[in-house]
Order: C-alpha cells, then structure tokens, then sequence
C-alpha cells in the first residue's frame, strides 16, 4: 500500500514536469552547446536488502547476530524473492565536443573505462530460516527454497562513441560500444525447490530444479570471460524548465572461457550421512564434512565443462528533472536493471539551490535492493572548472538501523 | 548546514570504507539436525571381508587360509669367505718392457657347501671383493677373469690398474665386484667336479708406463673373496642334513577378539604340507598349536599327523619362470580332531615345530636335486568355520582414529540409530583414549544396550530391533572428544537365550548417526 502511494506521487510530479513548463534561467540545466573537453569520474556503491541496516552492519563487520535481530528480520520478509545485493560501479570518462568532427559541428565523442561488481542473493524466508536458525525447526517439513538465485559478477568495460547535440531543439543523444572483460561470473537459481529434513535427521531430501553456472575461479583478478555490449541515451532539454533522459546501459554478454561449468538439472537428492563400509574406519575429521558439503561436491561432479554466454545486468533509466521555482528543482528517477535481483527503483529529489554552484537537497526512494529510503543529494562547484557532487538514498538507513541500505555516489566533472 | 553536509559526507565515508575494506565473517546459533554418519555392520567387518564367504543357502562361513613357511632358518649354504689368494713373485731378477705379460696364473677354488656337492649356483645377492697390493714401484694392470661367473653367457673379467709402490708403502687396489643374478658354474675348468670356482689372473706392466725392473723381493698379492652371498637358486646332490625347527605365524581372524567365549558347531579343516625342494624330504611335526598371546592359552593339534613321518617326495623344474617348480603335495583332513577346541580360545598365533631330513636314502637323485631358497616347505592351514556358534560374553574391540576439531558446536547431541538384525544383544561403549591410550572418557551414560533381533520360533532373526543411543555433547565432553584422537569401541555380544545360531547374510546392524546440535556459524 505505502509503495502504491509512492508510485502515484512520482507519476503526478513527473506528469507535472513535463505539462507545466515554466521559464527558469538556471545554468544547471543547460546543455552545453559550446565546444568542450571534459573529465568525469564517479563511484557508486549501493548496498541493500530488506534486511534491515543492523542485520546487514552485524553481518559485515563480524558480530554477532542475536535471536532478537533475527526474529526483528524475519517479519520483514516476504515468503519469496527477498533481496540482498551489492552493486558497485566506477568509471573514468573523457567527452570531447569539438569544434568539428567528420565535418560535422555538433558531433562529438567518449572514451570510458569502467569497472562494475555485482554480488546479488534472492532469497525465501524459509531459506533465511534455515541459514539464521538451523534446520532443526524444519524436523518433519518441508522448506521452500523457490525461486532462489545468486548473481554474482565483476566485469571491465572499455567503451567508446558518438553524441550529438542539436542546438535548436535542445536535445542530445548518443551511444557507446563497450568491450567487455569478464572477471567472474556465479549464477544460481532454483525452481520449485523444497529441502525436507527428516523428523529425526536420518536424512535430509533435496528436491527441485537446479541451474549453477560459474567460471573456474571466482575472483576478481582474474580474466575469464571478453564480450561486448552498447549504451544508448536520449535526452531533452526545454531550456530553463526540464529536463527529461532516458537511457540504456550495459546492455550486453560476456563469453566466458571454456573451463567454465554449467549445471542445470532436476534432482531429488538423499543425504544420509557419510557412507561409511566400516564403523571401525571413521571420517576425519568427524563432523566437518555436511549436507552442503555433499551438494556442492555432487554439483561439481555433475556439472558440464565449457563455455557460457550471459548477459550484463543492464540498466534502462528513465529521469526528469524541473524547477518549481528559481531555485528549487524537483527531479524523478525510474531504473529497471534487466538480469539482477535488483527491483523496479523509484526516486524523487528536491535541489534547493542555495546559488549557481551550490545545491543541497532530500531525495526519498523505493525499490532496487530494499524499501522506502530516504537520502540527500549535494553539488557544489569548487572552481570554475571543477563539479563535485555527492549523493546518498541511504541516509535513513545511516542514521536509523531499521532501515535498511548503505550506499553513496561520488561524482566529479573537471573541465579541461 | 555546513556541519550538516560534513557529516553526511563524513558519515557516507566512513561507512563505505567500512563496507568494502573491513569485512570480517559474521557469526551466530544455529540449531542442526543433520546426519553424520551412515554404516552398516556385517559379519565381513567383524572378523574381516575377505576371511569370510556367503554359502549356497546365504549363511556365512569364515574361511581362514593361512600359509606356514617352513625351513626357513639357518642357510642351506654356506660358503668359505676367500676364493682365492695369490701371490706372485719372480725368482730372478728381470727387465720387463711395458705391455708386456709379468705372469698368468690359473686358480680352481673348491669351495665348502657343508656336504652338498654343487654344479651349480645363483645368488640374488652376491658381491665379491678384489684385493691387489703391489710392491714393485712400477703401475700395473690386472686382469681377474671368473670363468665360472657368467651372466646371459658372457663371462665376467674386470681389468684394473695398480699404481706403483714407492719406497716406503705398497700401492693397494680394492674393488668390488657385482656377481647378482650371476650362475655361478661350480664344475670346475673340466666340468666333471663339483663345488669348484675356476679363476685365471693376469698381471702386465702397464702400457703406459716405463720398462720395469722386477727382484725377487717384489711381490704382487691378489685376493678375492665372498662379501655377501644370499642363494637363490643351487642345483646338484644338496646333501643329506636334518633341520629341527620352531616357529610360528600370525593369525589375524580374531585379532578384535578379547575375551570372553564362543562355542563353533563344526570346522572344516584341512592341511597340505608342500615340497618345493627337488630333493626327498621326510617331515615329522612334532606339535602344531593355536595360542592366543594375551591369555598365554594354548591349545595343541590332538591328530595322528602328530609325531608321524611324513615322506615327501621330490618336487619337479618347471620352465615357466614365473612358477619355476611343481610342488609335491600332501594333503590331510583334519576336521575329525580338536580344531574346533583350538579356533575357540580365539588364537593370534600358529606355532609349530618339525624335524625335516634332506634326501633321506641319500643321493638318489644322482645330482639333480634342485632348491629354490625361498620356497622350501610349506604348510597349508585350510579352515572352513560355519558361523553357527553361541556367545558368552564374547567382547569384541577395536580402535578408530577421528578428529573432533570443530570449533562451532555449542552443545547438543549425538544420535545413534541402530536396528539390530543380529541374533545376539550387544552392549557397547565408546571410550575416548588419551595419547597413552589409556580411557579417560566414555561417550554413553545412559543405555548402552543394543538388544538382539527379534528371533522366531526357528530360530531366524524375524524383524529388526530399534534402538537409540544418545551422546550428551555438554562443555566436558566436548573438550575430551577435542583432547582424544583415538577412540576404543568395545562390544560385549551374546547370544539371545545363550542358544547357538547360525549367521546368514542379512544379519547385520544398521547405524545411522545423527548430530542434533547446537552450532555456531
């Protein structure tokens, strides 16, 4: 019901942007049609779950997670698709609009190098159960472990491409061509799976439809994989009054090298302990060796060697931006990530500028990797070549543990 | 709202670098119900998988084969250490260019096989040494050749320079020789003798150097002798000699057996007694006994076989290398004596004494006796027990290493279920050995009672008895079971109703073992 709410309110103000447009002199919002080289940096680390932040500080920083916080955590799941994710991406990019380009004046180019890590869990409360408090409760039932997944990756991309700008009607658009360097790549998911665990633990049933892909190392200093992918973006610009982007970006595959391993099958496994022929012949060590132990080992043993292709996760980003007074801006955010965890996300910010260089203003979101957030946006120019710009969708989350959330963005423009 | 900004900066900062440099592993308590442990306890695991067969009507026989290698002490052979020993000296004295001969001399060394009269001889081991010491003070070569070495019928020479004495020290030259898998030829230079080593040894002054004076005092002394010789293989008449012997052979069927009885219905036994000498050999076993070492218990064959001679004629050459002769076989049923009362004491050991006599009549081979040393007489032990016994008592032991090391158990317990298929009752215990393997913990508090299955009226174990055993893992037994390493498991069994059952197949016990635990991730 509160996300319904929301969903209206970013639906009316951004219809609002675009019917009422009103005259506005504020650079911020101006194209730059003049000729210009620049350098941009930003970083972005979004961390989220519907977790709460006590939950996700307790995981991250080695302490111990009480029945309380447990018990507090559990009522904030839904039965299915919880998600936990971790996104982070960097990038170094340089613009150049100069003067003429393949004889043309308004055409210019990009040059990006980026580095993108997702580490990405959807989860059922059932799976939470059984990780938080044990089996123990399931003796004799069934846990559901539908619909879970694991998408973990890191990739490189060096990307290239075109913008043009059209002066007279205010508008630019351009794409990028990404190579793609694969690092890693984890993917697991599950379908109508259940775990049963006998009423006195002789054995523990596993039964559903199973797929695992992941390449021969899971490290990020590696290269295992090289694809390609391609950025598009759209924007307009009512000079003074909005602004309104829309974009597409990574979408993309990643070839992964042949010692990948591919497993995808439907299975009803029985672990019944450690088949031992002689009791005198104990395992050693006696009570390592588990359950998840045997899985993992009888998925190894079952999976195919060889290549996998995926897909990147990809963001299309939909935002708008309008002054509702000479120094006030309202601007909206839609961002739906194809292949992630990641849910539909909606923002909606308010920029009081306090001058030409200096903004400071709340942001309140919903969706991606957690709920409601709420969050704080700065800009301010350092010198008259130099942008730094903070943001943050988890300053709730910072200040109050009951959210959930830990993330920033860095940004900075530097003029040459 | 400067301060504002500061801190929401400050804050978002800290927290990402917290965040991405300072994970650590989080923990928490989990409780577990998993199973550890699935096994299932025949009659193969209890006196071992291949002592035992399934017969035609799927009851079980434990078959004990056990091989008894007689005659084994004392060597056959013996050989005198030096083969030869010359010296060589020049009543004159003389001029002698260099390369030219100084002397050649023939040496044919009858050798001492104690009575045997050998033609032939080969050694898995056998190294000579040759010793050359030289006084005249000029470099020499010598040649040894043992024309009665031979390998793939190449004879065996060696060449070897002397140096020169000076005026006050003699030169010396040792150097061993490998004569292994050699046939020694010990017909002598004509090869109508016997036990005889024919050698021929050469001395040139050396090409190299200057023209030698030689005097009467010069001497060159040349030795060669026998440094280890281990027979393999020896053909010719190999005399006429008595061995008495005692020993014994471990038996390992019931090594896990500790006390207590067992009362066996009927043992098939027999006993082949094999000749693999090419030469007649008449045997009297002057006692064969079971003991069981650590009750000091014997008991001894009660059978006519006892103080009997037994004539066992000559085995024959065959040419397959890989089974060089065909054995003479005597073979001996058993089963009418007190087999049965000697498998009963539950024996670690077979011990035995003979007096064996080579050749009795003498040569009547003519000098076609043959002997391979390591295969000389053999007793075959062939037991067939019927697993159709009672117990009493009977305990049962063994140990098993294990490795308790896990750091995350809080507390909880061990669950063993057990269905018991066997027509006896156990009472188990899981002691926890220290380093000294003295017991200091027992994991069962409780019951320890596995009773026997349910036994129908003819005698058949009808349906399974359940029971579960529980290992209480509070902080005390969790810090032994992380102290031992070594655990001793000891089973006293006895049969339901003391009556005598017979096993079969599906009697077994299955364990299933299960951790209902209290763990910390």
């Amino acid at each position: 019901m509160e996300f319904k709410r929301f969903l209206l309110l970013i639906i009316i103000i951004s219809l609002s942007n675009i019917v009422i447009a009103q005259t506005k002199e504020n650079k911020a919002l101006q194209l730059r049609y003049d000729i210009f080289k620049e350098i941009n940096f930003s970083t972005e680390y979004d961390l989220g779950s519907y977790l709460n932040n006590t939950f996700l500080k307790s995981y991250y920083t080695g302490n111990f997670i009480d029945e309380d916080l447990k018990n507090t955590n559990y009522d904030r799941l839904k039965s299915e698709k919880n998600p936990f994710g971790i996104s982070s991406i960097t990038k170094l990019q340089f613009r150049q609009l100069p003067e003429t380009m393949l004889g043309k004046h308004n055409m210019g180019y990009s040059v990006v190098f980026q580095y993108n890590y997702y580490q990405e869990f959807e989860f059922t409360s059932d799976a939470y159960n059984l990780a938080l408090y044990g089996n123990k409760s399931y003796a004799g039932k069934n846990a559901n472990l539908n619909n879970m997944r694991i998408n973990n990756q890191s990739f490189y991309q060096i990307k290239s491409g075109l913008f043009f700008q059209n002066r007279d009607k205010y508008k630019e658009y351009g794409f990028q061509v990404a190579l793609n360097i694969g690092n890693q790549f984890h993917n697991y998911s599950s379908n109508n799976a259940i775990l049963y665990t006998n009423s006195i633990g002789e054995y523990i049933n596993l039964k559903g439809e199973f797929q695992n892909q992941q390449t021969s190392y899971l490290e990020n200093n590696k290269t295992q994989g090289i694809g390609g992918g391609i950025d598009l973006y759209y924007q307009i610009n009512k000079r003074n009054s909005y602004f309104i982007r829309v974009e597409l970006n990574n979408l993309g595959f990643i070839y992964w090298d042949n010692k990948s391993s591919n497993y995808n099958k439907t299975e009803n496994l029985e672990f019944n302990g450690i088949e031992v022929s002689n009791i005198f012949e104990m395992p050693s060590p006696l009570l390592s060796t588990t359950a998840n132990d045997s899985i993992k080992n009888y998925i190894a043993s079952n999976s195919t060697i060889g290549n996998i292709t995926t897909f990147t996760p990809s963001d299309f980003k939909l935002s708008a931006q309008y002054f509702i007074k000479d120094n006030i801006n309202i601007s909206t955010l839609f961002n739906y990530r194809f292949f992630s965890v990641y849910k539909p996300f909606y923002k909606i910010s308010l920029k009081y500028y306090f001058s030409d260089k200096l903004y400071l203003g709340p942001n309140i979101s919903y969706g991606g990797y957690t709920k409601f957030n709420i969050g704080m946006e700065f800009q301010t120019e350092i010198s008259h070549n130099f942008v730094l710009n903070l943001q943050t969708k988890y300053l709730s989350g910072l200040l109050i543990n009951q959210f959930s959330g830990i993330g920033a963005f860095l940004g900075i423009n530097y003029k040459l | 709202m400067n301060r504002l900004i500061k801190y929401t900066i400050y804050t978002i900062a800290i927290s990402v670098i917290l965040l991405v440099s300072c994970q650590k592993n989080p923990n928490w308590n989990t409780k577990i119900l998993t199973p550890i442990i699935h096994t299932r306890l025949d009659v193969g695991d209890i006196f071992g998988d291949t002592n035992v067969v399934v017969n035609p009507n799927q009851s079980w026989s434990v078959v004990v084969q056990q091989n008894i290698n007689m005659l084994q002490s004392g060597n056959v052979v013996n050989l005198d250490d030096t083969v030869s020993k010359d010296i060589f000296t020049l009543p004159f004295m003389f001029t002698i260019p260099p390369g030219q001969k100084v002397i050649e001399k023939q040496n044919v060394t009858p050798l001492n096989f104690n009575g045997m009269e050998l033609l032939l001889a080969r050694a898995s081991v056998a190294k000579m040494k040759f010793y050359v010491t030289n006084t005249i003070k000029h470099k020499l070569l010598v040649k040894y050749t043992l024309h009665s070495a031979s390998l793939n019928g190449v004879v065996y020479e060696v060449e070897e320079d002397v140096p020169a004495a000076t005026d006050t020290t003699n030169a010396y030259v040792i150097k061993t020789i490998d004569l292994d898998k050699y046939d020694i030829d010990l017909t002598g230079p004509n090869k109508d003798s016997y036990n005889q080593i024919y050698a021929t040894t050469t001395v040139w002054v050396h090409p190299d150097g200057d023209t030698a004076i030689v005097t009467p005092t010069d001497s060159v002394i040349i030795i060669s002798t026998f440094d280890e010789f281990q027979p393999e293989y020896a053909r010719g008449y190999i005399g006429s000699q008595i061995f008495k012997e005692r020993g014994s052979s471990s038996l390992n069927v019931f090594n896990n057996f500790k006390s207590g009885s067992f009362d066996l219905q009927s043992i098939k036994t027999v006993l082949d007694i094999d000749n693999f000498v090419g030469a007649d050999i008449s045997v009297i076993i002057n006692e064969f006994s079971t003991k069981k070492n650590s009750t000091s218990t014997k008991v001894s064959l009660n059978n006519p076989i006892i103080g009997s001679a037994i004539n066992m004629s000559r085995a024959a050459e065959s040419n397959d290398p890989n089974y060089p002769v065909y054995p003479q076989i005597k073979t001996y049923d058993l089963s009418n004596s007190n087999v049965d009362n000697m498998i009963e004491i539950m024996p670690d050991s077979l011990i035995y004494d003979i007096t064996a006599e080579l050749n009795p009549l003498g040569n009547v081979g003519a000098g076609t006796d043959f002997i391979y040393f390591n295969k000389r007489l053999r007793a075959k032990l062939n037991l067939e027990i019927p697993l159709n016994f009672s117990t009493n008592n009977l305990i049962i032991e063994d140990n098993s290493s294990f490795d308790f090391d896990n750091d995350n158990i809080n507390s909880g317990s061990i669950n063993i279920y057990i269905e018991n298929k066997f027509p006896f009752s156990v009472n188990i215990q899981f002691y926890l050995l220290d380093e000294q393997n003295n017991i200091f913990d027992s994991l069962l508090v409780k019951n320890n009672l596995i009773p026997s299955g349910i036994i129908n009226a003819n005698g058949f174990v009808s349906a399974p008895t359940s029971t579960t055993l529980e290992v209480k893992l509070d902080d005390y037994r969790i810090s032994t079971l992380r102290r031992s390493h070594r655990m001793l498991i000891r089973a006293n069994i006895n049969s339901e109703q003391n009556k005598t059952y017979k096993l079969y197949e599906y009697n077994n016990m299955d364990i299933k073992i299960v951790g209902d635990l209290s763990y910390g991730i």
